[in-house]
């Protein structure tokens, strides 16, 4: 039987493989554009796979053998592979001999290969359900490429920033349902009409087709997102460990993986690019951003097993002189290791090494001294690298931490310490008291001017001159930014929902502004200031509160 | 042994068999007779595992149907369905495949060119053919359904001697399906008869002859209780079949009484249920 039918399979075939082959020649030979004629190759391809999957009881349906063969001694099963076999053997052989082209000969393709593929081996699967159903193939292809394209399109409708592989993979594999009812609705096909037939074939298709819309609608309703980051030029790129977007007014830019910007510069955005690996989210690579041009390069591809930290949801790392610095674990090894980043493209790396190893390493948060020094946090301690991998414990997480240039400004129960960094770490400032750091600095930002609360009065505490001036505001700030270039002061206040915004210039206020957020405070919620914003946010929704220019 | 117990089978609201209980030993011919839409071919096709979707039970030498009484049971369908396409050697190397026990067959001195295509044989020639692939695979139990009419003379002679002579040599049993006995009432045992999917009549064909009386009554008082199978009326003269006969028939009704042929028989049977209708 699987001998007649490889003939009969050969005999049918051979008009459309003969057209393949005459495409794929001229396509190869052609100084035309390629990628038409690519487009008609795939079309053919299809056409190739959808007609074997449904042609395979078609003989029996023009000859009036069916009757003849459901007499024969050999089981529903015996007979539907006696018959699918031959027919899978034949598109996979195709399929082989396309990859085969396209790898030696360069055949251009219009779409991804494996994509392709996929569409391929569904359209033979979908095809082969539907070869009791519909008598006719032109009404067989059509709905084979209705249903397949079609919900492969709606994923990627309801989740744009799926790449259009998961689609199509998600989509036809969920489709799978089809030659499997098939399967199970042949066990009892016989000589009665294809009406009964498509009695217990067809409603539990709709079924099928019916849970899956719903699925996937619903999935859709449920998208989380975690990280929120507000550019400079007020885009909002947020992410949640298999997606990402950037939006800008109304376009959605979809992402591939988890990407969070690390720090931006000059309107670039260095990226952390994570994708789905075996057991979770794994740091694939670094790269640098240009929102507006869209133009994204790697500056660095991370091997397998290595990590960068948390950092905060601001910044990730450590920007000097254009050489972007941060730190990568490796959980397996007990490893760490510095990265730098240069601005001509090349990047270098320092081994930590000796015993250090505290698996809540989180931030590498400056960079300074020379030569260059590298401060770390972990859950408990500040340790700081030298430039040779040697490691140095030095003192337990602070209070409070403010960084600037070679200034290190620490506070603890006793006061606040001014250090310069240099090969020590010389004590340069010191105030006894009840002296507190103010919160944090906007997009986590350094500046020369730190602000401290002293008792019930506020101050910024100029890390140059070592001195302290009076602020004169009612109450502590949520967050502020001292931008020297102007001398201005931005503050920002939260009161339940409502957020005030304040510059303030050489001690006065010149602009204030007041927003009401409607993302309330009663579940998750997460207030983050940057240069040119604000953004409130949760798990589904956002709210962006832009500073004036 | 086939053995058929209330089988029910339904298309839609229309049942095709209602409730029907049969056997067949080995060794047994037996005509299954009926008018067109009795359910002659769709118990044929139950039998032969073509027809899936019943209630009721239908065993083959104790097992039910499925692939191993399909190898035991030879069906020769009334549509002499076959791959018109393939030639007669590429049938039979099809047939073949599916019977590890396939030995081809001629049928009497009948010997056919293997090399035309099966589209090219004439419907008495396919029949031939259909019963050498039959044969060829050494079942216990033939289904004929309807083809007879399809032969010659000459090979429908061919055909019955063939079949005759596997039933004693190798208590080959066979159920032909038809309409009528011509020509074959020398094969048959047996006969069933089935009206609107149910069994109207199972007896020997000996028993049968010897049981059914056709009598002519004019003006006579005809018992209300008599076994009329059916019953014609013309210029004051009544005509009745009369089945199983009573002992004492003649002799309460008076009139002239006669034995019919085996076709007789099953016209009167047939052309009982049209009256009905």
């Amino acid at each position: 039987m699987i001998l007649f039918e490889l003939k009969r399979i050969f005999k049918e075939g051979i008009i459309i493989i003969l057209i393949l082959a005459a495409l794929a020649i001229y396509t190869l030979t052609t100084d035309k554009d390629p990628y038409i004629v690519s487009i008609v190759f795939m079309l053919f391809l299809l056409i190739y796979a959808s007609f074997t999957g449904w042609s395979v009881f078609d003989r029996e349906r023009q000859e009036g053998a069916e009757e003849y063969l459901f007499s024969m001694p050999v089981s529903r099963t015996r007979l539907f592979f006696l018959k699918f076999t031959p027919r899978l053997f034949a598109v996979l052989l195709v399929l082989g001999c396309f990859h085969l082209v396209h790898h030696y000969f360069n055949f251009p393709l219009y779409y991804p290969p494996l994509d392709f593929s996929i569409f391929y081996i569904s359209f033979f699967l979908i095809s082969l359900s539907f070869s009791i159903s519909i008598k006719s193939f032109v009404g067989a292809f059509f709905l084979n490429a209705f249903i397949s394209v079609g919900l492969s399109f709606f994923i990627k409708m309801l989740d744009s920033e799926i790449s259009e592989f998961s689609a199509v993979l998600t989509a036809n594999l969920a489709l799978l349902a089809f030659p499997i009812i098939f399967f199970i609705v042949f066990q009892t096909l016989d000589i009665k009409p294809i009406k009964r037939f498509n009695l217990k074939f067809v409603p539990p298709l709709a079924v099928i087709v019916g849970l899956l819309v719903g699925f996937f609608w619903i999935k859709n309703l449920n998208q989380e997102w975690r990280h929120y980051y507000l550019t400079r030029t007020g885009d909002i790129m947020r992410s949640y460990c298999t997606r990402s977007q950037l939006i800008r007014g109304d376009r959605v830019i979809p992402f591939n993986g988890c990407v969070t910007p690390l720090l931006e510069e000059n309107n670039s955005l260095y990226l952390h690019v994570r994708e789905k690996g075996e057991k979770e989210c794994q740091t694939r690579r670094l790269e640098r951003f240009d929102p507006g041009n869209g133009n994204r390069r790697t500056l660095l591809e991370v091997e397998e097993g290595w990590s960068l930290g948390h950092g905060s949801g601001e910044r990730n790392g450590a920007l000097v002189d254009g050489t972007y610095y941060n730190i990568l674990r490796n959980l397996d090894l007990k490893r760490y290791k510095i990265i730098m980043l240069n601005k001509d493209g090349s990047s270098g790396e320092i081994p930590i090494y000796g015993n250090f190893y505290d698996e809540t390493v989180d931030d590498l948060f400056h960079v300074a001294g020379k030569p260059r020094q590298f401060f770390i946090t972990t859950r408990s301690l500040v340790y700081r690298v030298f430039e040779n991998g040697e490691a140095e414990e030095l003192f337990p997480i602070p209070m409070g931490m403010i960084t600037w240039k070679d200034r290190l400004l620490v506070f603890d129960e006793k006061g606040m310490t001014l250090f310069e960094i240099s090969d020590r770490l010389e004590p340069v400032f010191h105030k006894l008291g009840n002296v507190k750091k103010v919160r944090r600095r906007f997009g986590g930002l350094e500046s020369s001017k730190a602000m401290v609360q002293v008792d019930r009065k506020f101050y910024l505490f100029d890390m140059e001159a070592q001195q302290l001036e009076a602020v004169d505001i009612p109450y502590r700030p949520y967050y502020y930014y001292y931008d020297a270039d102007g001398d201005f002061l931005h503050l920002l206040w939260v009161r339940g929902d409502e957020l005030t915004y304040g510059r303030m210039e050489q001690g006065t206020f010149k602009k204030k502004r007041k927003w009401n957020t409607t993302i309330g405070g009663e579940g998750w919620r997460a207030i983050r200031p940057f240069p040119s914003g604000v953004v409130v946010f949760n798990t589904k929704e956002y709210e962006r509160y832009l500073f004036d220019r | 042994m086939i053995k058929v117990s209330d089988l029910t089978v339904s298309f839609g609201k229309i049942k095709a068999l209602d409730k029907i209980s049969f056997s067949a030993d080995r060794g047994e011919c037996i005509l299954l007779a009926g008018a067109n839409g009795s359910g002659k071919t769709t118990l044929l096709r139950s039998i032969a595992g073509v027809l899936f979707s019943h209630r009721g039970g239908i065993e083959v030498n104790d097992k039910n149907v499925g692939p191993e009484t399909r190898a035991k049971t030879a069906y020769i369908p009334s549509s002499l369905s076959l791959y018109n396409t393939m030639n007669l050697e590429e049938a039979a190397a099809l047939h073949a495949s599916f019977y590890p026990r396939f030995s081809y067959r001629e049928i009497g001195d009948f010997a056919f060119d293997m090399n035309r295509g099966v589209g090219t044989l004439s419907r008495g020639e396919k029949t031939l053919f259909f019963l050498s692939l039959a044969l060829s695979t050494s079942p216990d139990f033939l289904l004929i359904d309807d083809v007879l009419h399809f032969l010659d003379p000459h090979l429908r002679e061919i055909f019955l001697g063939t079949i005759l002579r596997l039933i004693e040599e190798e208590q080959l049993s066979v159920i032909i399906a038809a309409q009528s006995a011509v020509d074959i009432e020398g094969v048959l045992e047996r006969v069933v008869v089935l009206d609107k999917g149910k069994v109207a009549l199972d007896d020997s064909v000996e028993s049968l002859k010897q049981s059914f009386v056709r009598l002519y009554a004019e003006g006579e008082k005809i018992p209300d209780n008599l076994p009329v199978v059916f019953q014609r009326e013309w210029e004051g003269m009544k005509e009745l079949y009369i089945y199983p006969l009573p002992p004492d028939v003649k002799s309460v009704t008076g009139g002239r009484m006669e034995y019919l042929t085996l076709s007789e028989i099953l016209r009167a049977f047939i052309g009982g249920e049209y009256d009905s209708l």
